[in-house]
């Protein structure tokens, strides 16, 4: 028996959903010669991708909260025995202490909206030669990776280098690094959900040309009894110009890749508002069970990660053993592409996040955005 | 009329019983205090307590029955786990559920002959009571409640406790609404400094009284079967109001209750294994409660149905199901599956004995006073065989029954452990079961 | 009660205990008289009693004292009987544990009727004094309140008693308002509140025989057509005899008919044919199937009720259609079950859309929705036994014979343990074993066919890799998908007369009787195929019916003494 079910549902049934009040919903079937097939998808899970092995960190790992605040209050001119104290008892004046250690102008400042405003701590950064990522710069550098899943060589993905020594980013696939994970799963009952269309599947030789759409939904993804995202529901796309990617890409042995392209999509303001990644390439698998994963990388404006990073003050860093100023010093140390025409410094890093998608419908919007001729984010990022 | 000031209340009653068929709950007077009420001050002569404690889908045969007869010395593999009990316990082989030539109806009869005595023809109907409910006839009448039953896979419509097969008993499946019922706004501690009367107890009881009153007069009126429900329900509104005579006393304290913390983290009913087992748990540490504080001598406690439906997390398949389709593995001789659940059964069955023996009472624990009847529905699941069903019991019932051994018979109705169960209770009553199954024969083996 | 020790006062309580204890003691009583020993002068008869359901006690507190009111407690489980909760409620008494329930509820309800925000809105009177008696106000509540509780009015003596009632609580708690509310709980957890009590009067049409009275007849009017206690416009037709009269009968059906609460009671008699308590039990392996969220099985109760309502109230239709429609309503949650793409307005997650499948989907008809795949199945897979064993007795009214007494299931012991993908192939033992094949026969086949649909009612064209063969059979009838097993069902008589049957049986609250099976077969059956099975035609035929209201009072059945409920053992 064949499968009835239409991916859309076919157009005679329009006028029954007119009397719901429904949107136009696109078609398919009836247009092109052969069966051209679409692919669509929520994404359920979007992290920084991971590929943590042991010696990846040759100067070991970033040190705990504890051993921060020690250095931190060090730093500070307090003596052993007041950090002893300190550190034993945690007071609140301690985090507001610590959350003020920057020093402008010998008045106490936030080292977080201040990052240069207390000395650079030197954080550990990733060694190894195995990350995920593509070659942005399309050349083989010293700091490059070799991608495990494709095997490309000269993986640009410095952000995994500033970041990857920090535990809370470390995970082995299929595992998830916890903070990235986290910071992803938190807000999604309320952040509308990312979609993925592959449309222009050409049944008949399973590889070709395919196009690939990135949008946002109008809606958040609704949970299921494990808390992940319910397959299968349907979303609708959003028209909002900032959250509207299509670009060309190649279909070879289930394996998407796109075109290089200009990623732009809104996020939440709890782990990132906004997302700009340029010269960014998709690649996704697309699977026999019916779910998708892959790697979405690009150059991101590295000051929006920091943000992120730093968003929650002293009390991210003390509960996920972070230390924002070192970070900032690192992305600063580490950026590698688009450097500021009047300070010649890198604005942008290389980045490679993991995607996982599953099953999902979605209905187009009646009228799709005009894309702006260049797409600024809104957050002045190049 | 004689004089009715002249006769005494426990008098008239007695004359009242002597010829009619419904049990009155009398309420917890002084004048019955004088012969077991000082006992019950100093604790030393505490209330014997029963629990019909089931399980669905058996055991398999040949691993839990001990080799030999008599004084327990060794316990089968699926019964080790109640190793450290031995001497607490005993352990009933070889009775069966005789079917006389009527069906055999799978998870239904079985549980029906053990507790009714009875096993019904194709279409009749099963209008006897359930062995606890006569225990609790006769022994529950003076406690606020008669008894209570749980069930701890979330089944609230329960088929096991019965007065007949349409006034069945219902379960309850939350721990943590169990807890607001026992030890709730409404619950009078024994041990409790001061006491006051409520006003409001009182006039919620001339309210009853006035329900009451309105409903002899229907009893006229109905029909003979309706009458039973009338009777049913007169019963029900009688223990009302015995609980709220008891409310309007002081109890008597009670050394080893303490009112727990209430019952928190339960989780949501269901059949997945360690979901039962937790609920399990939780119920049993409240129902000891309960019982050390006075609040009730019968439990009923539904692991599972008859038909099992535990299953593991992600499995497709529920043990029931396993009991039939999972094939014998030839070199272990038994279905490894369905014998999983079955070490998980047995589990809970300890959680449940040494739960009640850790409560300390006197010099002793509140196993001590207890006759726990643990009760199955097959004695091979695989084959919804009625043979040699497994029984056991836990606990001394404060002294009148033995415990450590081993009986084992040639194909005995398991009506013969219904009568001995309900005799060491305190029924009056020397022949039960119906059919084949009527038998005065009395397990003498555990009467002390 | 008011306790003294004056030796009158003592006698008196004395002889309240004495009432206690049971039946034998009525020689006894001080003869208070009731609707029952009024009845009896008029040579009415108790002929019926029926434990009014949780869904019932819901909607008459809610007519009664308004949606506002919360039932703080837990409803005793209603009892299922000839497939049906309306006949079990007419064997189902009070356990001690359920009576401790209603005693909690009545008091809840009863209490903020009558707290500081409502009492003004509930009570047209204030007492003289708010910490004393006042008979004058108390009655008028009472009256008011009571005729609708009890499904007629109080009797005098009745509403003495209750007013005595009343006033002692109120003596005892200093408080007008708490003593009333006391009264109100009694009278909510009074057999004549709890249970449907029907009065069967001489029939002056039919000499020697019996018809309900006019209050009991309003009764069972509204609670087939409405599944409610009677309203006042309905209540007041019975006081003036309109009720007798073909006429007046006619003019309160077809007003209730018309009226939108017809949709409550065509959704009772359905939920309760189609046996929707049993998803209160329902649950689905969490890890193997995490769609089936805490919402699922409301959603697939209340979608199978809307494609019935939609059917057969709002476009007035023909009940074998239930079968084969392809409109139906549905939520994100279930567009997401079946996998159907639906576009919700507002992205709203609760709301209900009109969906319609096209026409060569595999999915059509109730028997293709959740509430019959997934509440008909195991936690983890599905089942086609059980899907085949209740289609055949909640459809169509066949049970399926009882296991015989010695089946030896031996002979299902293979030991060769062959890996079984599928479940028609699981179930190959059933099919070729004589021994079981007896049975499964009538209910293996019927379930197969509807293997496309997983334990969740989720649409799936493979089980373990392997194509799943939908092909059934039902009574001679060949079919190779669930599209054909609807077909076979519309086309089926049986299927017809079972809900008529059902129907029937709902209304009067036991199984038909030999008259009333003349009646169902010769007339209303009939009628029905006349009306094109309009349900509620169907329903219209049934209330208009003289028949619907004869009744026989318990010493004069042929079976007298014996239950004429059937209570043979339940089906596993």
């Amino acid at each position: 028996m064949k499968d009835w079910r239409p991916a859309l549902r076919p157009s005679h049934c329009r006028k029954w959903l007119a009397s719901a009040g429904a949107a136009a919903i696109a078609s398919l079937a009836t247009t092109g010669t052969a069966a051209a097939a679409t692919k669509t998808y929520v994404v359920s899970w979007f992290f920084m991708a991971t590929y943590s092995q042991d010696g990846d960190c040759p100067d070991g790992l970033n040190p705990s909260t504890e051993q921060n605040f020690r250095r931190i209050l060090s730093e500070m001119g307090k003596s052993p025995a007041e950090i002893e104290g300190l550190v034993k008892a945690m007071p609140g004046s301690m985090y507001a202490t610590i959350g003020m250690r920057g020093r402008k102008d010998g008045k106490p400042a936030s080292p977080y909206l201040y990052p240069e405003s207390t000395p650079d701590p030197h954080i550990k950064t990733l060694k190894g030669k195995a990350g995920y990522g593509f070659d942005l710069d399309g050349r083989e550098g010293a700091n490059d990776f070799v991608d495990p899943e494709s095997g490309e060589h000269g993986v640009d993905n410095q952000l995994y280098r500033v970041l990857g020594c920090f535990v809370p980013d470390r995970a082995f696939p299929p595992d998830r690094p916890g903070y990235p994970a986290t910071m992803w799963d938190m807000p999604r009952d309320a952040m509308p959900a990312w979609l993925i269309e592959v449309s222009g599947i050409d049944d008949a030789s399973k590889s070709g040309d395919v196009t690939v759409g990135i949008y946002r939904a109008t809606s958040p993804i609704t949970r299921d009894t494990a808390g992940q995202p319910i397959a299968d529901m349907t979303f609708r796309v959003s028209d909002d110009p900032r959250s509207y990617n299509v670009v060309h890409g190649h279909l070879e042995n289930g394996v998407v890749t796109t075109d290089k392209f200009t990623f732009h999509m809104l996020g939440d303001v709890f782990f990132q508002p906004e997302f700009l990644f340029k010269d960014a390439k998709l690649r996704l698998t697309l699977k026999p069970d019916g779910n998708a994963d892959g790697i979405l990388g690009g150059y991101q404006d590295w000051k929006s990660i920091y943000w992120s990073y730093s968003l929650g003050g002293v009390f991210n860093e003390a509960v996920v053993s972070l230390d924002a100023p070192g970070i900032y010093y690192a992305l600063k140390r580490m950026a590698d592409a688009y450097p500021d025409p009047k300070t010649g410094e890198n604005t942008a890093i290389s980045t490679a996040y993991k995607v996982e998608a599953i099953p999902a419908f979605i209905i187009h919007p009646a009228k799709p955005p005009e894309k702006t001729a260049s797409a600024q984010s809104s957050t002045g990022a190049p | 009329m004689a004089s009715i000031q002249e006769l005494s209340r426990r008098r008239v009653l007695r004359g009242m019983l002597a010829g009619s068929a419904v049990t009155v709950g009398l309420p917890f007077l002084d004048c019955f205090l004088n012969t077991n009420g000082t006992a019950l001050a100093d604790g030393a002569q505490l209330p014997t307590v029963f629990l019909n404690w089931f399980f669905g889908c058996g055991f398999n045969p040949g691993r839990w029955e001990p080799s030999q007869p008599g004084k327990l010395t060794e316990l089968g593999p699926e019964l080790k786990a109640l190793e450290p009990f031995k001497d607490k316990i005993n352990i009933f082989s070889g009775f069966k559920v005789p079917l006389d030539g009527k069906p055999g109806l799978p998870h239904i009869t079985g549980p029906l002959g053990v507790t009714t005595g009875m096993v019904p023809a194709s279409g009749q109907k099963v209008t006897l009571p359930s062995v606890d409910t006569l225990v609790a006839d006769a022994i529950g009448g003076k406690t606020r409640f008669r008894s209570l039953e749980v069930s701890c896979i979330g089944v609230a419509g329960g088929a096991l406790s019965r007065r007949a097969d349409n006034m069945l008993n219902p379960n309850e499946v939350s721990p943590a609404a169990l807890y607001t019922r026992i030890f709730g706004p409404d619950f009078r501690d024994p041990n409790a400094a001061d006491f006051k009367p409520d006003p409001r107890v009182m006039a919620r009881q001339s309210v009853l009284s006035g329900v009451k009153e309105q409903l002899a007069e229907v009893q006229v009126a109905v029909g003979s079967a309706d009458k039973a429900r009338m009777d049913e329900y007169l019963t029900s509104l009688r223990q009302l109001e015995q609980q709220l005579e008891l409310e309007l006393q002081k109890p008597a304290p009670l050394e080893a209750c303490s009112v727990p913390k209430p019952t928190e983290g339960a989780p949501q009913p269901g059949t997945e294994v360690e979901t039962a087992l937790t609920n399990h748990r939780l119920f049993m540490a409240l129902l000891a409660n309960a019982v050390a504080c006075g609040q009730t001598r019968v439990l009923n406690v539904a692991l599972t149905e008859g038909l099992s439906t535990l299953h593991k997390a992600g499995s497709a398949v529920v043990h029931h199901t396993h009991t039939h389709e999972e094939p014998v593995d030839p070199s272990l001789g038994y279905q490894p599956q369905v014998t999983w659940f079955i070490e998980k059964i047995a589990s809970a069955m300890v959680d449940m004995v040494s739960t009640l023996d850790s409560f300390h009472e006197g010099g002793g624990t509140l196993l001590d006073r207890m006759l726990v009847w643990i009760t199955t529905d097959t004695g091979y699941a695989k084959l919804h065989s009625l043979d040699n069903i497994p029984m056991l019991t836990a606990g001394r019932a404060g002294g009148l029954v033995k415990t450590g051994l081993h009986v084992r018979t040639a194909g005995d109705p398991v009506s013969r452990m219904g009568l001995t169960v309900q005799q060491a209770m305190g029924v009056q009553v020397n022949s039960w079961g119906s059919d084949s199954m009527e038998t005065s024969k009395t397990v003498t083996e555990i009467m002390a | 009660m008011v306790q003294n020790t004056d030796g009158k006062a003592a006698a008196r309580r004395w002889l309240k205990t004495l009432a206690a204890a049971g039946c034998a003691l009525l020689g006894f009583l001080v003869h208070h008289s009731t609707y029952a020993a009024e009845s009896a002068s008029s040579q009415k008869r108790l002929v019926e009693m029926r434990r009014i359901t949780q869904d019932q006690y819901r909607q008459i507190i809610a007519d009664v004292f308004g949606r506002t009111i919360k039932l703080g407690g837990r409803f005793e489980p209603d009892q299922r009987d000839s497939g049906l909760i309306a006949v079990g409620a007419g064997e189902a008494s009070v356990t001690a544990s359920g009576y401790e329930q209603y005693d909690g509820m009545a008091r809840s309800i009863a209490g903020q009727v009558l707290d500081e925000q409502r009492r003004a809105t509930m009570l047209a009177c204030r007492p003289a004094d708010p910490k004393a008696a006042d008979d004058a106000c108390a009655k008028q509540f009472i009256a008011r309140i009571g005729r609708i509780l009890y499904r007629r009015p109080l009797t005098d003596t009745e509403l003495v008693a209750e007013i005595g009632i009343a006033s002692g609580a109120t003596a005892k708690v200093h408080d007008f308002y708490a003593g009333l509310a006391l009264s109100l709980a009694g009278m909510l957890e009074a057999p004549q509140f709890l249970f449907r009590q029907e009065w069967a009067e001489a029939d002056p049409e039919h000499p020697g025989s019996y018809r309900l009275d006019a209050y009991s007849k309003a009764s069972r009017l509204s609670f087939l057509l409405w599944n409610a206690a009677p309203d006042p416009l309905l209540l007041e037709a019975a006081e003036k005899g309109e009720l007798n009269d073909t006429a007046g009968l006619k003019r309160q059906v077809d007003r209730m008919l018309a009226s939108p609460r017809v949709e409550a009671g065509v959704r009772a008699f359905f939920a309760d044919m189609l046996s929707f308590s049993s998803f209160e039990t329902l649950a689905k392996d969490s890890v193997l199937y995490p769609k089936f969220v805490s919402r699922a099985p409301a959603d697939a109760q209340e979608q199978t009720l809307r494609t019935i309502i939609d059917l057969l109230v709002t476009r007035h239709g023909d009940y074998r259609d239930i079968f084969t429609t392809r409109r139906t309503f549905l939520t994100p949650l279930l567009a997401a079950i079946y996998k159907i793409p639906i576009e919700t307005p507002n992205d709203l997650p609760d709301v209900w859309v009109p969906y319609e499948y096209p026409e060569n989907a595999e999915q059509a008809g109730i028997v293709t929705e959740a509430s019959f795949v997934a509440l008909h199945s195991h936690p983890g897979r599905s089942s086609p036994t059980i899907r085949g064993k209740a289609l055949r007795e909640i459809l169509l009214c066949q049970k399926v014979p009882d296991p015989p007494g010695n089946v030896n299931f031996a002979v299902v012991q293979d030991t060769s343990n062959p890996e079984f993908k599928t479940a028609r192939a699981r179930l190959t033992a059933h099919r070729t074993n004589p021994t079981c094949a007896g049975c499964h026969k009538i209910m293996d086949p019927v379930g197969l066919s509807l293997e496309n649909f997983d334990t969740t009612g989720g649409f799936r064209l493979t089980e373990n890799g392997v194509a799943i063969d939908a092909s059934g059979e039902l009574d001679g009838t060949k079919f190779s998908d669930p599209i054909g097993l609807g077909r076979a069902l519309h086309d089926s008589a049986a299927a017809t007369a079972c809900v008529v049957n059902r129907l029937v049986s709902y209304g009067l609250g036991h199984a038909p009787t030999k008259a009333d099976s003349d009646w169902v077969r010769n007339d209303v059956a009939k009628q029905f195929a006349t009306d094109g099975y309009r349900f509620i035609d169907l329903l219209r035929d049934i209330a208009t019916s003289d028949q619907f209201y004869r009744v026989t009072p318990p010493e004069m059945r042929a079976d007298a003494g014996a239950d004429r409920h059937d209570r043979s053992a339940k089906p596993e």
